[in-house]
């Protein structure tokens, strides 16, 4: 009964999350205004990430067209791609760079969100969903980076997958097998090869990219039907028609983004921040080249893994995502400022690791990694 | 709405002014950063380029006066005909990439100078200043092997200076594919290793053959300068950015509403820059579809880009095919030949491959049994080195983990935590009979005859390793 009457109260403020009677254009459209105050940046945020995403779609299409999700074709279908096809390299570069950009994106559009307090009622669908897509977004990063199957990019996807079984230390011994189960079915065979390969190309290219259209849908339409929150504890009182004045601003900023994701892909190869042994074609059966490490947006977990002991690392980082998803009742209370704060840190942490994680390391270890 | 506050401007452009400085403040460090991860773009040529090659190229294996490592000591080839120095050098190429006649000739010339050791010598003192001393193990912790070992002289955070690759083009960021740089591939020893990598005879001949590398190096058009100019000129772009759109958003509406002059800027402005996001559009349509067109086409490759490829699928395919034999054949083979015991010493260990297709050590154990190891480091994976260092310890190239030879047992001071499992064997005598075997636990059975020895040939089961898992 308790149950009941609870389920009927949830099911009560979804829907009430989505008033019927606002949907239609005036309202989705003509009626939505952009609070104009000193954080009306991070309102670009969201819009930013969506474009990455969109060229995210349409690089990631083209790339489609020349690459064999096989173990012996893989690395050969890239290099092709890169080295003989007109505008391959461009292409693959862009997608390169566009993935990082969209990442950096995400993460400082929930930041900001986090700092402006925008998840309270009646926006808990809207963050939520947030927080589903910027893990879903981590994961697209983590399967994309498999996939030219070089030695960094297998080698650095084992070492990731095999940090799950650090688990099983701190697990009685009737589940301690689990981790390891998990692992091998997560990546279809026992040790990475072609399954895993077959199975991280499919969740790349086709399930994720579903899950996304389906959450973005969601979290367009409640940000359209709740409007912008308004960011700040003392609003300025002014604020900006949507459409189209902010949405023209909308597009100038994609467009500069374009130039300067252009410009990059053109001049600087991604791979170019990769020392040379590590993009040779993986090798099952050599030794490992020294240097694996994951992508930058994985450095805020992989340097603390190797800092702390596992289980600190596991459970901050489950205190984290909780406390995210938990957010719009966790900190109903809590001052915009002290969010701003809690937000800032994050931001100071996770840039700071990022780039000097390596001198960090040295400082308390002594030797290389 | 509902604290609609006072109608107070707040004071935009100071405000971006700040963040500009802070944009500003930060890109020498981002710039540093990004130095510290590319080597300057144009090297200056080393003042002798046959000394540089060899340091590069050929010190991780070779040395001259200075003892056998993976390879030959060089110190005994001056001593050859030309013609077969000639040829000696041409066919390293398997390791080190292409090299030119030219560079031949000048390694050849080199080997042959009585003071090619000096030369040696002034060539490592011009490489010491542009990479950082390298990281000194702990007492403990040396490395099992003569540190000519490239993880010890070439940290990953700080490149040499960029060697010239093959076509004269420079190849910062990118350092030259060093032979072997941790262990030798497996598959892949060269032929006057030590310890040639032994594969069941039923397997292809894998290690017989070295395959050549099929690899490019991908060189960055681009030093350190061209990177910090690119970043200042995004910040310039951001700032500008930042400002214009500060002023704009003096459109913003008055509490009291949108006077309809501002609205009929606004309108008036909002229809210009639509017509030039048109035009532009058009004009930007017209070139993306010429490219879009041209990438869906395809290349058109000559026969000899055609014949180059295809060539390297090949190549690629044969290595796949290799591995998958040597799969199935474990899946098929209840024994996989490791060696005669009369091949295994007890200081250098022989490659081979397990059951789980993981690459193992094998060695002759003090009472003149078989010893089997793993080589795989518990730590990440890496391939541990297979020589005994004068300790009776087995180095990992990789983080320097330090592993007793007769137990597997890491050392305390190790990142690897956890010992190097050990494999069980089985003895056959010529006709195939099984004389002895040993479980991984230690478990004896059947009594080998001593004077037989020499003669008996190892094997690892199959038994043995569904036990372990």
């Amino acid at each position: 009964m308790r149950v009941g009457s609870w389920l009927g109260r949830v099911g009560r403020a979804v829907v009430a999350r989505f008033p019927t009677e606002k949907m239609n254009v005036r309202d989705l459209v003509g009626a939505k205004e952009v609070p104009a105050h000193r954080m009306s940046w991070a309102y670009y945020l969201g819009g930013l990430a969506i474009f990455f995403f969109l060229i995210q779609v349409v690089t990631g299409l083209m790339l489609l067209f020349y690459y064999k999700p096989t173990v012996s074709d893989a690395y050969l279908s890239v290099e092709y791609l890169t080295d003989a096809v007109p505008g391959g390299a461009l292409i693959r570069n862009l997608h390169a760079w566009a993935s990082s950009a969209m990442i950096g994106t995400v993460f400082l559009h929930l930041l900001t969100t986090f700092g402006m307090k925008a998840f309270i009622k009646p926006r808990e669908i809207t963050w939520l969903s947030g927080v589903v897509l910027l893990l879903v977004t981590l994961g697209f990063g983590f399967t994309g980076y498999l996939l030219p199957w070089n030695q960094i990019a297998v080698n650095a996807t084992k070492v990731g997958l095999q940090s799950v079984e650090e688990l099983r230390a701190y697990l009685p011994a009737a589940v301690a097998e689990w981790p390891r189960v998990l692992r091998e079915t997560f990546q279809g065979e026992a040790s990475i090869g072609q399954a895993t390969l077959s199975r991280f190309f499919a969740l790349h290219v086709v399930v994720l990219p579903v899950i996304v259209a389906l959450l973005l849908g969601v979290h367009l339409l409640s940000v359209q039907l709740h409007g912008m929150s308004q960011g700040v504890d003392k609003p300025t009182g002014r604020a900006e028609r949507f459409f189209p004045f902010f949405l023209m601003k909308d597009f100038t900023v994609w467009g500069i983004a374009f130039i300067v994701l252009f410009v990059l892909a053109l001049a600087l190869p991604f791979d170019a921040f990769t020392a040379y042994p590590l993009l040779e074609p993986f090798n099952a059966l050599g030794a490992t080249p020294d240097g694996i490490k994951p992508e930058w947006y994985f450095l805020f977990m992989y340097y603390p893994l190797q800092l702390v002991p596992f289980w600190v690392v596991f459970v901050v980082m489950n205190v984290i995502v909780l406390a995210l998803a938990f957010a719009p009742w966790l900190f109903r209370r809590t001052s915009r400022k002290m969010l701003s704060v809690l937000a800032a840190v994050a931001i100071v942490y996770i840039v700071g690791i990022s780039i000097f994680g390596h001198q960090i390391y040295m400082l308390f270890k002594g030797h290389p990694l | 709405m509902q604290h609609r506050g006072p109608a107070r401007r707040r004071n935009g452009p100071r405000r971006s002014r700040q963040l500009v400085w802070v944009l500003l403040g930060t890109t020498p460090l981002i710039a540093w950063h990004l130095a510290g991860l590319t080597a300057p773009a144009g090297a200056a040529p080393s003042p002798d380029p046959a000394a540089q090659l060899f340091v590069d190229q050929c010190s991780a294996c070779h040395t001259i006066g200075g003892g056998k490592l993976v390879g030959l000591d060089l110190a005994e080839v001056a001593t050859w005909p030309d013609e077969n120095l000639r040829k000696g050098v041409k066919s390293m190429e398997d390791y080190v990439g292409a090299l030119s006649d030219e560079q031949v000739q000048q390694l050849v010339e080199f080997l042959k100078d009585p003071k090619n050791k000096e030369r040696v010598a002034a060539a490592e003192a011009r490489a010491a200043p542009a990479a950082p001393a390298p990281a000194t193990p702990a007492p403990g912790e040396k490395p099992a092997v003569k540190p000519a070992t490239p993880p010890t002289k070439k940290p990953p955070a700080a490149k040499p200076p960029a060697p010239t690759g093959a076509g004269g083009v420079p190849t910062p960021g990118a350092p030259s594919i060093t032979p072997a740089p941790t262990a030798p591939p497996i598959g892949a020893a060269p032929a006057e290793q030590p310890a040639p990598v032994v594969t069941a005879p039923t397997a292809p001949p894998l290690n017989a053959t070295p395959l050549p590398s099929i690899e490019r190096q991908h060189a960055l058009p681009f030093g350190r300068l061209e990177i910090a100019v690119l970043i200042l000129g995004f910040v310039v772009l951001i700032a500008a950015f930042i400002i214009v759109t500060d002023t704009v958003i003096g459109s913003a509406r008055a509490p009291g509403g949108v006077s309809a002059d501002a609205l009929l800027t606004a309108r008036r402005h909002l229809l210009k820059g639509m017509f030039g996001v048109v035009g532009a559009a058009i004009l930007m349509s017209l070139g993306v579809f010429d490219k879009l067109l041209r990438f869906y086409q395809g290349p058109r490759a000559t026969p000899d880009e055609q014949t180059e490829f295809l060539d390297r699928t090949l190549q690629r395919s044969r290595l796949t095919e290799a591995q998958q034999a040597l799969e199935l054949e474990r899946l098929r083979q209840d024994y996989i030949f490791v060696a005669r015991l009369g091949d295994l010493k007890p200081s250098q260990g022989l490659y081979f491959i397990d059951y789980a297709l993981r690459p193992a050590m094998a060695f002759r154990g003090a009472d003149g049994l078989p010893w089997l190891l793993s080589a795989k480091c518990t730590h990440l994976g890496c391939t541990v080195k297979a020589s005994v260092n004068a300790q009776g310890q087995l180095g990992c190239p990789c983080h320097f983990s330090l592993f007793d030879v007769r137990t597997g047992v890491p050392t305390p001071q190790s990142v690897a935590k956890a010992p190097l499992p050990v494999l069980g064997w089985v003895l056959m005598d010529d006709q195939g009979a099984v004389v002895a075997s040993r479980t991984e636990a230690g478990e004896m059975n059947g009594k080998p005859d001593p004077a037989k020895l020499d003669s008996y040939r190892v094997f690892i089961a199959k038994r043995f390793a569904e036990d372990l898992v």
